[in-house]
């Protein structure tokens, strides 16, 4: 073979390969993550702050939990030293099309949804085992059997009354579609177009940039925070955060709380947005979560109105670091009447910046205790005030930003200046005769005692609370403590009595550094 | 004295081209052939920073790579103590970690040029064209001495090709997957009676590699994704000129350019949709210039000085947009001015031998940034070493001293120690006990995007390194021929080490933490064979954050290189394996969570056309070569940094010509 025959034999194979070796993809063999959880504790995400936890009350001694990346819930066993994953039961991740509406979220102009909270159903209203899931990005609630880790399917339909823009990912007006989650994107038409900082946010606003033309300042629901069932029908608290441009000031749009009717007898169940008001507006801004209770024999949604809060700006002139939050207007806890959708009116907290979990509410269902985002302070409210016809809402206050509950610091936290604090996690214990507070910035519990204690007008006098102890439950977050595990967040105790119905741990707890983990603590039990 | 500095000067160039060249200054094991005699400038002259004859420095020599398509970042990554944090896949960020260090501990000089910008401190290695790179000096251990705040891991110099009257060209150009392009020309002459180089470098590739998903959780997993918003292209360019002035004093003039253009997916998430979270219209572009003009010579005065003056300039854009909500938009500019003084004196006596160097230095750095207040520094150093040679030369001791002003911080006081003992003529112990330091940079001090701050009240890092260990060279044993050894220990004590962390539930803050320790064991070696040249480097890192003894993330305990290469004398073809492996990789500092170890393999063979038949020589091509290479054999999934995707088995085509 002459050498001209040599090269062009060599080229032809070389030019296939040229175009057939177009790379690997990584197929000989996966790279992946591993990781060891911290004694008592199992890891949910190597990314921080898992964002939920809740007792499974259908199986004792189980609980759900979630992590933010991957977008997942898991089943729990905690009835051990630690809680592990159930065997048998997987990880529900969502998958990209997390509503089951045909189309993947996540792409082009979709977002994907971004869970913030994972709400047990009590088995009192629902016979099967439910769990809802409110994600925001993508704006829904997401069903699922949290026993069998998979989603659950829904019948959704829309009255013929609605108009056909009033709810973006819903079936149109009439019709019904089955689905594994309910969007929240309904068209919110306040009374008012002003935001959290005073503006009249319709003035200027561009052709279409209104959900229904007819209502200037309309706008579609975002930030889908809280969730609840109460009298037969699904509430949704919408946050409904507008701006924030300058995080120092952003703004909020007028909160909202969605309603759907349930049919929970039909398999599946049946949702649709409520006739009769498919969204309650709520007086103060950024309702981040919803708390059904019964007082009086009547069904009431608590909503809790957190305030507009923003992040502290730094200021050049001081050597610190300002980053605490800002409670740029004041909270409150909204009181709803489940079965007739009346706004009852609202408990003002004042500027305390509420956090964003549901409310604790004691055993007996007498008081709902709630925390601050820039604070050692505690809030609290005495139900028996909302059972009254008209309710009490003035009365109703047992702490507010004013007159907090307050527990101090732990030596050795960091400073106000480098971390202003944050309530973690609030929970009663069974007896409902001690309440167990954590701590963001010096990784502490707090416990107090309860013993109720009425005043002449028979509202929860204050003395009934008593602080009895402050310890570290995890590190404090300051710089040195890098790598250790801290910032405690959720809390939540097991109903029974410890020792007597049950053998192992009281409570759960999330933290959320370094990584997101759910760990088991003995408060009580021994 | 002269024959002493020449040999000091000298490559230790073990063989010919196959393997690298462990090189140890000051060291004259081995003599060296040049093809053109050296001018007395060259020989003389101090060098960028002085000469550090304890110090340990690993010497790539980009020609011994020729075929094998390597990119800078993997030239680097075969120094022993070296780990190259990669944020995807070719084209992509590549920074530098020596001995545990951050990528904004590691000083990276072009030509002697410092690229560490004052805004983020680190360097990213991928913007330096492979092409025009004669060679890399990568010295591990402190460095502040020499190079002042920053080098608290190390020093990397990344020397340029030379200019040169003699006329030369070189072409080469490439084609590999995922539609990877490179063309690189550069052309030697006599200009106006300069010597010129002339050099450019082109890169270009769409990167839309698969790879899979970390954990593959998620039940709409397809198997693999796709890396999106991938592509990449890069102009780099390089200007040199030089003359001698007169017999004793040399004038060299140098300008490096580079503009690249990439888009930027970012991480990738287990959920996130079909896209699994990349950004979609992430874009970024970079300018970057390095300019140094310097004055050299030797024997000056009646104190027979060298001496030199080099004043440089850096400008640095970047241009990152993202509509993707939040939407980011930032454009940064950072300038560097500068100049350096040097002067270096030896003598030798009947028992006592003596280099003294002493160099100044002045620098301004600026940061402009588009929506943010510009912030300005003034540097200033003043650094002495006393090289002493004793006992026939077989003790050198150099105690070196800086002082280093860094405008808005104490100044400090930079001492250091070395010494190097012969114990045969074969054998050297080498130790060495300094301080290192770097000052916070612009983005650690002021940063302040809302949830991302910096804080002006940061205190500098600062640190004691410690190292020693044994160099054997022997140029034949045996069978073995250019066999060389080196075991490395070394220990360094690092207080206020920077870190952006979560201190408070709404903001991630660069903080100081205290007492972080890294240690560990460096062994690398080479020897040839006939045909065959092994080369090979291990690395045990154990880095500590004293307080509760978890590792610093991002950091593998474990890190090993192979290299075997099979080449004809005459050039007609070489064959080269490699194998890199890297242990677990700490994800966070829990100390509880780790990307698995993964090992890789690449492959690659060079024909040389003008040794296998004489039509190149026809052509007018000195030198004309064709290779194939392979990366990722096994096509592993990899992850590095953080977990960004890498991708998996490529190939690429390469043509090189010279004449």
């Amino acid at each position: 073979m002459r050498a001209g025959e040599r090269m062009r034999a060599l080229a032809a194979p070389l030019c296939l390969a040229v175009v057939a070796c177009q790379g690997g993809n990584g197929d000989g063999g996966r790279s992946k993550v591993e990781s060891q959880p911290s004694p008592g504790c199992t890891v949910l995400s190597e990314l921080a702050f898992p964002p939920a936890l809740d007792w499974l009350p259908a199986r004792p001694g189980f609980a759900v939990s979630a992590s933010v990346e991957p977008a997942a819930v898991q089943l729990l066993d905690a009835r051990g030293e630690a809680p592990r994953r159930v065997e048998g039961v997987a990880t529900l991740v969502l998958p990209d099309d997390s509503d089951g509406d045909g189309v993947a979220e996540g792409s082009g102009t979709l977002p994907s949804p971004v869970i913030d909270d994972v709400i047990v159903v009590p088995p009192a209203l629902v016979d099967a085992g439910l769990g809802l899931i409110t994600a925001s990005g993508y704006e829904e609630v997401i069903w699922y059997r949290p026993d069998r880790g998979e989603l659950a399917s829904v019948e959704i339909s829309v009255d013929a009354s609605f108009a056909p823009d009033d709810f973006r990912r819903l079936p149109a007006p009439g019709e019904a579609a089955r689905r594994t989650a309910v969007s929240t994107e309904t068209c919110i038409k306040p009374f008012a177009p002003i935001d959290s900082t005073g503006v009249d946010y319709s003035l200027g606003a561009p052709p279409g940039a209104f959900c229904d033309a007819a209502v200037p300042g309309s706008f579609y629901a975002r930030f889908t925070s809280g969730a609840t069932l109460a009298a037969g029908r699904l509430f949704v608290s919408m946050s409904n955060l507008g701006s924030v441009a300058n995080p120092a000031a952003p703004r909020f749009l007028p909160g909202a709380v969605l309603v759907f009717d349930l049919d929970l007898a039909s398999d599946p169940a049946g949702v649709a947005p409520s006739p009769l008001a498919p969204f309650i507006e709520t007086e103060y801004f950024n309702p981040t979560h919803v708390t059904r209770v019964e007082v009086a024999g009547r069904e009431l949604v608590l909503v809790t109105s957190s305030g507009a809060i923003g992040i502290e700006a730094d200021d050049p002139r001081t050597p610190e670091v300002e980053q605490g939050s800002l409670a740029l207007t004041e909270g409150a806890v909204e009181v709803l009447d489940a079965e007739t959708l009346a706004h009852l009116g609202s408990v003002p907290i004042g500027l305390g910046a509420l956090t964003f979990d549901r409310l604790a509410v004691d055993p007996s269902g007498r008081v709902a205790v709630l925390g601050s985002a820039l604070a050692r302070e505690l809030y609290a409210l005495d139900l028996a005030a909302l059972g009254e016809d008209p309710p009490d809402l003035a009365g109703a206050a047992i702490f507010d930003a004013v007159a907090p509950l307050t527990f101090a610091a732990l030596p050795g936290g960091p400073p106000l200046t480098s971390c202003a604090p944050l309530v973690g996690g609030i929970a009663w214990n069974d007896a409902g005769d001690r309440l167990f507070v954590s701590e963001r910035c010096d990784g502490s519990l707090s416990e107090f005692a309860f013993a109720l204690i009425e005043d002449a007008a028979g509202r929860v006098d204050p003395q009934s609370f008593r602080w009895i102890a402050s310890e570290p439950l995890i590190a404090p977050l300051r710089a040195d403590t890098l790598g250790d595990q801290r910032d405690p967040g959720r809390l939540r105790i097991r109903s029974g009595r410890p020792g007597v119905d049950y053998a192992g741990p009281d409570a759960l707890f999330l933290s959320s550094q370094p990584d997101g983990q759910a760990c088991a603590l003995r408060l009580e039990s021994l | 004295m002269q024959a002493a500095g020449r040999g000091r000067a000298a490559l230790a160039a073990l063989g010919v081209a196959f393997a690298p060249a462990v090189r140890a200054a000051a060291d004259e094991r081995f003599e060296v052939e040049r093809t053109t005699p050296p001018a007395v400038v060259e020989d003389r002259a101090p060098t960028a920073r002085p000469e550090d004859p304890t110090g340990f420095t690993h010497v790539i020599e980009a020609d011994e790579y020729a075929g094998e398509g390597r990119r800078v970042e993997e030239l680097i990554e075969t120094a022993p103590g070296v780990h190259v944090r990669r944020f995807g896949g070719p084209g992509e960020s590549a920074e530098i970690s020596i001995r545990g260090s951050t990528g904004a501990q590691v000083v990276v000089l072009l030509d002697g040029v410092r690229l560490n910008s004052a805004q983020s401190g680190t360097v990213d290695l991928a913007t330096i064209p492979a092409h025009l790179v004669e060679r890399i000096e990568v010295t591990r251990g402190g460095g502040s001495v020499q190079s002042g705040s920053d080098a608290i891991g190390g020093v990397v110099n990344i020397v340029t090709r030379r200019a040169s009257a003699k006329p030369s060209s070189q072409a080469s150009g490439s084609l590999g997957s995922w539609d990877t392009w490179t063309a690189s020309l550069s052309q030697t002459a006599e200009l106006a009676g300069h010597e010129l180089l002339l050099g450019y470098d082109f890169f270009k590739t769409s990167g839309d590699w698969d790879f899979q998903p970390v954990s593959g959780v998620n039940p709409s997993d397809p198997g693999t994704v796709e890396r999106i918003n991938n592509r990449s292209e890069q102009h780099s360019g390089l200007l040199k000129l030089s003359r001698d002035l007169s017999e004793r004093v040399r004038l060299e003039l140098s300008d490096s350019l580079f503009y690249g253009s990439e888009g930027r997916p970012g991480l990738d998430l287990d959920s996130g949709g079909p896209l699994r979270g990349q950004r979609e219209h992430a874009h970024q572009r970079r300018t970057r210039n390095a300019a140094q003009l310097r004055l050299h010579g030797v024997e000056a005065t009646s104190l027979d000085l060298d001496w030199e003056l080099r004043v440089f300039h850096r400008f640095d854009r970047s241009r990152f947009r993202d509509p993707q909500d939040p939407p980011v938009d930032s454009d940064d500019r950072n300038t560097a001015l500068g100049a350096r003084f040097g002067l270096e004196h030896e003598r030798e006596g009947e028992h006592l031998g003596q280099a003294l160097s002493l160099a100044a230095e002045l620098r301004g750095d600026r940061l402009d940034p588009k929506w943010a207040r510009k912030r300005e520094r003034r540097v200033f150093g003043v650094s002495a070493q006393d090289e002493l040679r004793l006992l026939g030369d077989r003790l050198r001791i150099v105690p070196a001293l800086r002082f280093d002003d860094s405008e808005g911080f104490d100044a400090e006081w930079i001492p250091r120690i070395g010494a190097s003992l012969r114990l045969a003529s074969w054998l050297r112990l080498k130790g060495n006990a300094e301080r290192s330091y770097r000052v916070p940079n612009f983005d650690e001090l002021y940063l302040d995007e809302a949830t991302l701050r910096g804080d002006p009240s940061l205190r500098p890092e600062d640190a004691r390194n410690y190292d020693l260990g044994f160099e054997l060279a022997r140029a034949a044993w045996g069978p073995l021929s250019a066999l060389s050894l080196e075991l490395v220990g070394f220990w360094n004590d690092i207080d206020n080490t920077i870190v952006f962390q979560q201190v408070s539930p709404n903001v991630i803050k660069a903080t100081n933490i205290p007492d972080v320790r890294s240690r560990g064991l460096e062994l690398s070696g080479s020897a040839r064979w006939g045909w065959l040249a092994v080369s090979g480097s291990y690395t045990r890192l154990d880095t500590e954050i004293r307080r509760n003894g978890n590792p610093l993330p991002g950091r593998p305990e474990h890190e090993a290189d192979l290299r075997v290469a099979l080449a004809d004398a005459a050039d007609r073809f070489k064959l080269v394996g490699t194998l890199l492996h890297t242990g677990e990789i700490p994800v966070n500092a829990s100390g509880r969570t780790f990307l698995s170890g993964r090992t890789t393999f690449d492959a690659s063979l060079r024909l040389g056309l003008h040794a296998l038949s004489h039509w190149p020589e026809r052509l007018g091509l000195r030198e004309l070569a064709f290779a194939v290479t392979a990366t990722n054999l096994t096509d592993r999934a990899v992850r590095d940094a953080l977990s960004f995707p890498r991708p998996g088995r490529s190939l690429t085509f390469l043509l090189e010509a010279r004449r």
